[in-house]
């Protein structure tokens, strides 16, 4: 073999082993995203959403054509009652709006929200309160039972950069506030 | 415009590394079988990695897998860089498929289950780095869960799950652990679909090439092998994360980008990639028409059905007044690429204008015409090859050496070598010329898969429609080489005159009547066109022209079409 084809073949193995170093490094590209020097509030909690039971004595068109043994005695509607998320921090609203319901029957109200915040000190204010509608009937007894799921808080909470303060609700259905990083 | 810069840029490349590596290990011609062979590592590194996986504490046992003293390190990495090569890989097949012109028609299938294999691909990446549980696969985790958030399909946001406010339970991993290993079967279904429109498809590169990947693979995992990054802490919003740009290259551009804008982007690129077969394919005049059987001529050799790479060929019934069966080309699976015409010895199949009859009439015309002179060597140069000039299409007009000398070889243009019927060969030799070189492309790049393959073994190993014996076999070489390689070309054609010098000078004969098997009487094409099968589908097949068949004895046999 002549010096051409040892430097030919001296080429190809060197190409390989390139294209398998250039794999190898992509493979592990460090990245810096854009959050380092920020930190992130996240709420985050669910809770069965309460439900208003309106129930009345069925009308006499209501009953007729029913055979008597399906007759019922009373006809009673149940509606979900929203709750009202508001969070403020530093005196600036974050977000303020109904929160999601989801289910069909079973119907859960489940929070989730992320927020980048700078970081250092914040003075922090929640309230999840049952929100108002127009067939709510707010002097209803069942009402006070929804109204006690509701809760708010006013706190002061320390960022630190890269981390995440992270509010969630204990088993008292009060509202927790748990944060990592140096500082804390 | 761009398209065709770019198949430029390609078959320079492929010229390039042929020099180096010859074109049987070049490993751009065997993109396709190096995905597979990943996805062959991939499996068995996987399972070696299984036993050690803990979906209770996925990054401790990570970290345990990589502390094992004699194998666990390097077997992760061989794992991971092996799914990194799959990915460059695919992408440097699908580039070849679509830059080549072989995206649509009967090929849409394959490129349409392609595209779903790289997404199959690539989900099983995310889940791969998923149960790593390192920041990366936090953030995989996060993102995703967020793009999913934005679909009506979750009754609560999946998001919640990576609150932090709980551990991620167990469940979790083992859902993940579920579709890494799910999605390879979805894989396996999805690799049959692609190859199924394949005759004898090609799973795994050559053996030397197989094992110096695997070889070169085993090195990188060895001496570089892949760290573990830091534990994943829902806690914390990852800001330092190594990423695995093969699987990971958008993550940097999701995370400032809203989740439906993110699907937009995503449903528009996957829609735009299976769009490809439409958009891609030719005008309706410009497409190749399939190949045409001419029931006449037809044998029922099956050799057609044997050679066709694309499994477009049956043999069947014939519905015309004859008994007996014959070939049916089913035009949805045909992709023109001829390979038939060469192979059918009673030239009684091919692409039309492109059959073992439409090849002699040319070569009787070269023959009588200006170009040719007795006593030269013809190359046959197939147009994808080095023998038709740089970057292929017959642009060359003949060896610049023999141009100084005024006696260089003649050139014969043909479309694609894989197509040549020997009578072609023998009527050239025959004729007088000193030496037929047919400058076919590389076998492993043909545009119609086998070509090249078939050829040298109908000259050389008496494959079915063969070179006849009387033919002198010193006088056939075949040069494989590149559109771009025309130094292979003129290199094998320098070997060959000095050859052929050796040889004493060629007779000519001046009456050539080479045996076209099976010959049709005058008129006989009209009746022809009247008789064609109908192949399993219904499907009548088209046939050649009329004009195509001159003389047809009586008595046509498999046995007589030999004429020998």
């Amino acid at each position: 073999m002549n010096a051409a084809n040892w430097l030919k073949r001296a080429g190809a193995a060197a190409l390989a082993a390139g294209a398998m170093v250039v794999i190898v490094f992509l493979s592990w590209v460090p990245w810096r995203g854009p959050e380092g020097d920020r930190s992130e509030l996240r709420v985050s909690w669910r809770i069965p959403a309460p439900s208003l039971r309106h129930c009345r004595p069925p009308t006499e068109a209501e009953l007729e054509g029913v055979p008597g043994h399906m007759r019922p005695s009373e006809i009673c509607n149940e509606e979900t009652v929203a709750f009202h998320l508001t969070l403020l921090i530093g005196g600036d609203t974050l977000r303020a709006g109904p929160t999601r319901l989801t289910g069909r029957r079973a119907r859960t109200l489940a929070v989730y929200e992320r927020f980048p915040i700078p970081a250092g000190s914040h003075a922090l204010e929640v309230s999840f309160v049952p929100a108002s509608s127009p067939g709510l009937d707010a002097a209803s007894p069942q009402m006070d039972s929804v109204r006690a799921l509701g809760t708010t808080m006013s706190t002061r909470v320390v960022a630190a950069p890269g981390h995440v303060v992270l509010v969630t609700r204990g088993d008292s259905g009060r509202l927790v506030v748990s944060s990592t990083g140096p500082g804390r | 415009m761009l398209k065709r810069l770019f198949a430029l840029m390609l078959a320079r490349l492929d010229g390039w590394a042929d020099r180096l590596y010859g074109w049987k290990w070049n490993p751009l011609y065997q993109s396709g079988a190096i995905v597979v062979l990943c996805l062959a590592v991939m499996l068995v590194t996987g399972i070696y990695l299984l036993f050690f996986y803990r979906i209770g504490a996925p990054h401790e046992s990570i970290v345990r897998i990589d502390a094992q003293p004699w194998g666990g390190r390097w077997i992760r990495s061989l794992h991971r860089y092996a799914a990194d090569l799959a990915v460059a890989a695919a992408v440097v097949h699908a580039l070849r498929m679509f830059l080549q012109g072989r995206s649509w028609g009967p090929r849409a299938l394959a490129w349409v289950s392609g595209v779903f294999l790289l997404f199959l691909l690539y989900v099983c990446g995310w889940t791969g780095y998923v149960m790593v549980w390192d920041v990366q696969g936090q953030l995989l985790a996060t993102e995703g869960a967020r793009l999913l958030d934005a679909l009506p399909i979750f009754s609560e946001p999946v998001s919640r799950t990576f609150a932090g406010a709980e551990p991620l339970p167990s469940a979790f991993f083992f859902m993940n652990l579920f579709l890494h290993i799910a999605i390879p079967v979805g894989l396996v279904i999805f690799l049959w679909l692609h190859v199924s429109r394949v005759a004898r498809p090609v799973l795994l590169p050559p053996r030397s090439l197989l094992w110096t990947t695997v070889g070169l693979l085993t090195v990188a995992a060895l001496l570089l092998p892949a760290p573990v990054a830091q534990a994943a802490n829902l806690l914390r919003i990852s800001a330092d994360v190594p990423l695995d740009l093969f699987y990971a290259f958008w993550l940097p551009w999701l995370r400032d980008t809203s989740a439906p804008a993110a699907w937009l982007a995503g449903t528009l690129l996957v829609a735009v990639l299976a769009a490809v077969p439409i958009l891609a394919r030719p005008r309706k005049d410009r497409r190749p028409a399939p190949s045409v059987v001419s029931t006449r001529l037809c044998t029922a050799c099956h050799q057609c059905e044997t050679d066709c790479p694309y499994d477009a060929i049956r043999v069947v019934e014939r519905t015309d007044r004859r008994a007996g069966k014959v070939a049916w080309v089913n035009p949805a699976h045909c992709v023109s690429c001829g390979i038939c015409a060469g192979s059918c010895a009673p030239m009684g199949v091919g692409p039309p204008g492109r059959t073992g009859r439409d090849q002699l009439a040319r070569v009787r015309d070269f023959v009588g015409g200006d170009a040719y002179r007795a006593g030269a060597i013809v190359v046959v140069a197939c147009g994808r090859s080095g023998g038709a000039g740089r970057g292929g299409s017959n642009t060359r007009r003949a060896s610049p050496d023999s141009d100084r000398a005024g006696e260089g070889p003649a050139r014969f243009p043909v479309s694609c070598a894989g197509n040549l019927h020997t009578s072609v060969v023998e009527y050239l030799v025959r004729a007088g010329a000193r030496g037929v070189l047919v400058a076919a492309c590389p076998p492993r790049d043909c545009w119609g898969r086998e070509g090249p393959k078939w050829l040298v073994e109908r000259l050389y190993h008496e494959r079915e429609a063969e070179l006849k014996a009387r033919v002198d076999r010193r006088r056939v070489q075949v040069a494989h080489a590149s559109a771009f390689d025309t130094r292979s070309v003129d290199r094998a054609l320098r070997e060959f005159a000095a050859e052929l010098a050796r040889l004493e000078s060629p007779a000519g004969e001046d009456a050539i009547r080479i045996d076209t098997d099976c010959e049709v009487p005058e008129g006989a094409g009209e009746d022809d066109a009247g008789a064609g099968p109908r192949g399993p589908s219904g499907v009548v097949s088209r046939l050649l022209p009329g004009a195509l068949f001159r003389r047809w004895p009586a008595g046509t046999g498999r046995t007589k079409a030999r004429g020998e």
